[in-house]
């Protein structure tokens, strides 16, 4: 979808132009904080809040992604952004945005995996195509590895998120994101018989694959 | 100092690997738009548009009611919509010199327990902190950028989740951050104290000293000399007594800590880093680059010079230890 500029009203006067899009977060031209969206959002300003959505809609994805079928996924992102919105006048810190949006995919996707009906995708009509194979058979391995990682590794590899890009939005320390990332990814390799590239330390993670 | 990463944040030439697994996952991306039905509103926490005049002249019957019948102390805490909620979960805390069980603890009122009382304190939205017997808390200003509280005697497990530095306890010997974490703070009558981090990581401030505190760890706080050097709770009995002395300035202790540091005592030594210089600094890098090589692009020199950036670096870099205890080691070096 195309980033198409809206302009928002900010708080201390003054508007800003932002990109809003699904998956367009990042090509924002002046990008006002999560906190003044927030409370545009709160006031009522619908532009504020599908800005947030592009903004973190990728970190739900993500999330939920991590845990349920791809087939369920989306609509499960949706459904965590309408119960956002419709609670957002209760959220009285707006600057925990972040931790709170990803609070509630967590416990949004935990419902669902508990709600009766099968966990696993259904089954297709005829054969994926080659790609959206391909996809699958990477994505399960990731949710083959220890919680811990899969959803840094999901929001890397998927989403495309840079290290300190997952930290900002999810509100983890840098440090921890950067240890997912190498530990999870060494063991995605080891679980997709990747050889590990020359000179890593990989006796310890190696320990850590769920049999 | 940072060399390139691709994995972390696409510099340097791309891994192959990775960009193969990229580019197969590329079809799994987040793509579509919001759908927020017309009819969505977001919803007031409290409503009052439905009470009709009726139920206004009630309220407000009943709210002169209450004014007139009041007991002569009303207790400012109890009346207060603002501020901290909080539940008395044992015995019959005071706010503000008044006795209350529930209510809310604005700016600027305190929170005192007796022994064996307990009061759950909800940090806005961002935690809960339950007070201790014995305790006084104060809060000292509450908005968006910054939640800070004050211990001045007594005790509180906090518990937070929140981006970092949002949660701040000041105590008469130091300043605990929260960074996200769950930990338990004790300030004993002469204004010292102690910090036991259960998860996440706390960083201690006070003029001059800077600590970090990961979970499995804990620092004194010293009245009038700020936070004292962090020991893994595994250590206290071997290392603790060390680490007094050396805190209270017996500069021989350092060789006693380092002879003794094993590898979970590397948040010892890293703490070490900041609080001695010129040889005794270079003693620690080599000690603790045998528990823990640093990166390869933390060089010896620049943390022997206090880079910042270098110490940042080294730090988040055992922060996976601290954290998790379970990140590969490395073989030390042949001397």
């Amino acid at each position: 979808m195309e980033a198409a500029l809206i302009w928002m009203a900010l708080p201390r006067g003054g508007r800003l132009a932002v990109a809003a899009g699904a998956g367009e977060g990042r090509r924002v031209a002046d990008s006002p904080s999560v906190a003044d969206l927030v409370r545009a959002a709160q006031r009522g300003q619908r532009d504020a809040f599908a800005a947030l959505y592009d903004r973190f809609g990728g970190v739900v994805h993500a999330v939920v992604l991590a845990r349920v079928p791809v087939s369920d996924a989306a609509d499960l992102v949706q459904d965590v952004f309408l119960a956002a919105y419709e609670r957002l006048g209760a959220l009285r810190e707006p600057a925990a945005f972040p931790g709170w949006i990803v609070s509630i995919a967590r416990n949004r996707a935990i419902d669902h995996l508990r709600a009766p009906r099968p966990i696993d995708d259904p089954p297709e009509t005829g054969a994926p195509p080659a790609p959206v194979a391909e996809a699958h058979e990477v994505l399960a391995a990731i949710r083959a590895l220890p919680e811990t990682y899969r959803e840094t590794l999901v929001l890397r590899l998927v989403e495309g998120f840079t290290g300190p890009e997952i930290a900002e939005r999810t509100g983890m320390q840098p440090g921890s994101v950067r240890v997912h990332l190498h530990r999870g990814m060494t063991l995605l390799r080891q679980r997709l018989g990747i050889a590990p590239p020359a000179g890593a330390d990989t006796d310890r993670a190696a320990d850590e694959v769920e049999p | 100092m940072t060399g390139p990463d691709y994995l972390w944040d696409r510099s340097g030439p791309p891994d192959p690997d990775v960009a193969r697994l990229e580019a197969a996952l590329a079809p799994l991306r987040h793509r579509a738009p919001l759908q927020l039905p017309d009819t969505a509103r977001p919803r007031r926490p409290r409503r009052t548009a439905w009470i009709g005049g009726g139920a206004v002249l009630a309220a407000a019957a009943a709210l002169a009611l209450w004014w007139m019948l009041r007991p002569p102390a009303a207790p400012a805490c109890a009346a207060a919509t603002d501020g901290f909620r909080f539940e008395a979960v044992a015995g019959a805390p005071r706010c503000d010199g008044a006795t209350v069980a529930r209510g809310w603890l604005p700016v600027g009122a305190a929170l005192e327990t007796g022994a064996g009382d307990a009061v759950r304190v909800d940090v806005a939205d961002i935690g809960k902190v339950v007070l201790g017997g014995g305790s006084r808390l104060a809060l000292v200003a509450s908005s968006p950028r910054e939640h800070r509280l004050a211990l001045t005697r007594g005790q509180l497990h906090a518990r937070v989740t929140a981006p970092p530095r949002l949660f701040v306890v000041e105590t008469p010997a130091a300043t605990a951050v929260d960074l996200g974490c769950e930990y338990e703070l004790t300030v004993g009558g002469d204004g010292g104290g102690l910090l036991r981090v259960a998860s996440g990581l706390v960083e201690l401030e006070a003029p001059g000293r800077l600590v970090v505190v990961p979970s499995g760890a804990q620092a004194r706080l010293r009245a009038g000399r700020g936070p004292g050097t962090p020991v893994a709770l595994a250590s206290v009995a071997r290392l603790g007594p060390a680490v007094d002395r050396f805190d209270a300035g017996d500069q021989a202790a350092l060789a006693e800590i380092l002879a003794s540091a094993g590898p979970v005592d590397t948040v010892t030594l890293w703490n070490l880093l900041l609080a001695v210089d010129g040889d005794a600094r270079g003693r620690v890098f080599d000690r603790l680059s045998e528990l823990s090589p640093p990166p390869e692009w933390v060089l010896r020199d620049a943390v022997l010079a206090g880079d910042a950036q270098a110490l940042r670096e080294w730090r988040q870099a055992l922060e996976g230890e601290w954290l998790y205890g379970d990140l590969p080691t490395k073989t030390p070096a042949p001397p």
